[in-house]
């Protein structure tokens, strides 16, 4: 297919010469003395090679890199457009996966929280058990102990009373006493088994 | 000044002395204030519109910003409502941008003080009238309009002449005018149709060369009318300062204000105008390029 183009070098000259025989009607009528002076066709020839000059060095040099500069800036400002639509999907899709595995995370920690927890519940009570069985034995060890002192203990005060009673008996078997040594005596003895109990205390 | 003479002196455009010759009883200014006028604007343009596009750069500043937001505008706000297609748009958007600056540069360029300056300066008005002010530069655009919407609806009916029959392109541009003119009739079937077709096509040209008419009518009117009211409001100050010298008339101290005030408000109209007007001369040669190229009504 064969292309027209229409360059402003090419019809500048062809457009001014038509156009300057189309304005001689009005130019001749224009003419009049009568009234101001309303111009003739050196005006309207004026005006069309000036037209034609600044439609070929405007199309050549100005408006041809300012239309394109326009057409480039649309055309980024499209593509920045698109690019940044794009990224909001990208966006919008990436928070989608992130908040779905946020809440797998979540869950899961959740699920390890709860594990955790039921096992420290499990422990807890397996230690306390242990404690109190271990008190239990601990108590009951004491209270053996404790039998078994009181016990000894009973054997021993009245093995020493015996011991005692026998000595005091000998005492007063061996001498003739009065009344007051009697009572000494007697005194002396008392604080002898006293004694001898706090000692039996104490050990 | 503006007292002097008739208040139509003030937009008409004034020749340079010896710049004007006279070519089979018709005279030909090849140098005047509107000429002047339109240099100055051309230059302006090249030099205003060459530096923001070497300094241009994919983050836009400055000057380039300006720019950039009136080509956006003449591109999404004329040529792309009235065109539809990208490619039709691509093609005419150079034409539409050039055609918008220039008209907007030659309002302009009307409120500048630069007539009354060289005036002052030279004596004479050597630069600073509205070129869209006079009617022949008026009639020079729509001219171009005119010739642009033949010229390519010849050749885009030339293209689809090649395309639907498969003759040689030369034989289409050669019967493109006949084509064009054919294909601006709107298609009805049957009897009524062939004997419209002719008739409506002949319609269909005169309304385009009426609406090319309308374009250059509607913007010298505007600009000049506007000129014309910023003058009459001016020239009662002026008056209104002369009777209080002259017959010791208090009116000046309401009148003179209320000028003031009101040469204020009609500037900013004008400035209003000159852009509105820019905009309705491209928006409208978009739209006849739209109609006329296409040809698919």
């Amino acid at each position: 297919m064969s292309r027209l183009p229409i360059s402003p070098s090419k019809v500048s000259l062809p457009l001014v010469f038509t156009a300057a025989i189309l304005c001689i009607p009005t130019c001749a009528s224009a003419a009049d003395k009568s009234i101001p002076y309303p111009g003739d066709l050196g005006q309207a020839i004026a005006a069309l090679l000036i037209f034609a000059g600044l439609l070929f060095v405007l199309g050549k040099w100005a408006w041809k890199p300012i239309l394109s500069l326009l057409h480039q800036r649309e055309e980024s400002i499209s593509r920045s457009l698109d690019e940044s639509t794009r990224r909001e999907q990208e966006a919008k899709d990436l928070k989608g996966l992130y908040q779905a595995r946020l809440g797998a995370v979540e869950e899961e920690a959740g699920d390890i929280i709860a594990q955790a927890r039921k096992e420290a519940d499990a422990a807890g009570r397996q230690i306390i058990n242990a404690a109190r069985i271990e008190a239990k034995k601990k108590l009951s060890c004491a209270q053996r102990e404790i039998d078994e002192a009181k016990a000894e203990a009973r054997r021993e005060l009245s093995q020493m009373t015996a011991k005692l009673a026998v000595d005091i008996a000998e005492r007063v078997v061996a001498r003739n006493l009065d009344a007051n040594e009697r009572s000494r005596l007697i005194e002396d003895s008392m604080e002898e088994i006293r004694k001898n109990m706090t000692d039996a205390q104490n050990e | 000044m503006l007292a002097e003479g008739s208040i139509l002196d003030h937009v008409s455009d004034s020749p340079w002395p010896g710049c004007q010759i006279v070519i089979a009883g018709m005279r030909i200014t090849w140098m005047s204030s509107a000429i002047a006028s339109m240099l100055l604007v051309a230059v302006v343009l090249c030099v205003v519109l060459l530096l923001s596009r070497r300094r241009a750069s994919v983050v836009p500043h400055g000057m380039q910003n300006a720019v950039e937001a009136v080509v956006v505008f003449v591109r999404d706000m004329v040529a792309r409502p009235a065109l539809h297609s990208r490619e039709k748009m691509d093609r005419f958007l150079p034409f539409l941008l050039t055609l918008f600056f220039y008209i907007l540069g030659m309002n302009l360029i009307g409120l500048l003080p630069l007539n009354g300056m060289s005036e002052f300066l030279f004596g004479r008005r050597l630069l600073g009238v509205t070129p869209t002010g006079v009617l022949t530069i008026c009639a020079a655009l729509a001219s171009i309009t005119l010739v642009t919407l033949i010229v390519c609806g010849c050749r885009q009916a030339a293209r689809r002449y090649h395309e639907n029959t498969g003759r040689p392109i030369a034989l289409g541009l050669v019967l493109s005018p006949w084509l064009w003119f054919r294909s601006l009739s709107p298609r009805i079937p049957g009897a009524t149709g062939i004997i419209l077709r002719y008739p409506l096509a002949i319609l269909e040209f005169i309304g385009a060369i009426a609406k090319c008419f309308s374009l250059m009518v509607r913007l010298a009117a505007n600009i000049a009318s506007g000129h014309i009211l910023l003058a009459v409001i001016m020239m009662f100050t002026v008056d209104a300062f002369t009777a209080a010298f002259r017959d010791q008339a208090t009116h000046v101290f309401y009148v003179g204000p209320l000028c003031v005030l009101f040469s204020v408000l009609v500037g900013l109209l004008e400035l209003l105008v000159a852009c509105l007007q820019a905009y309705i001369f491209t928006f409208l040669t978009a739209i006849f390029l739209g109609l006329y190229v296409e040809s698919e009504h």
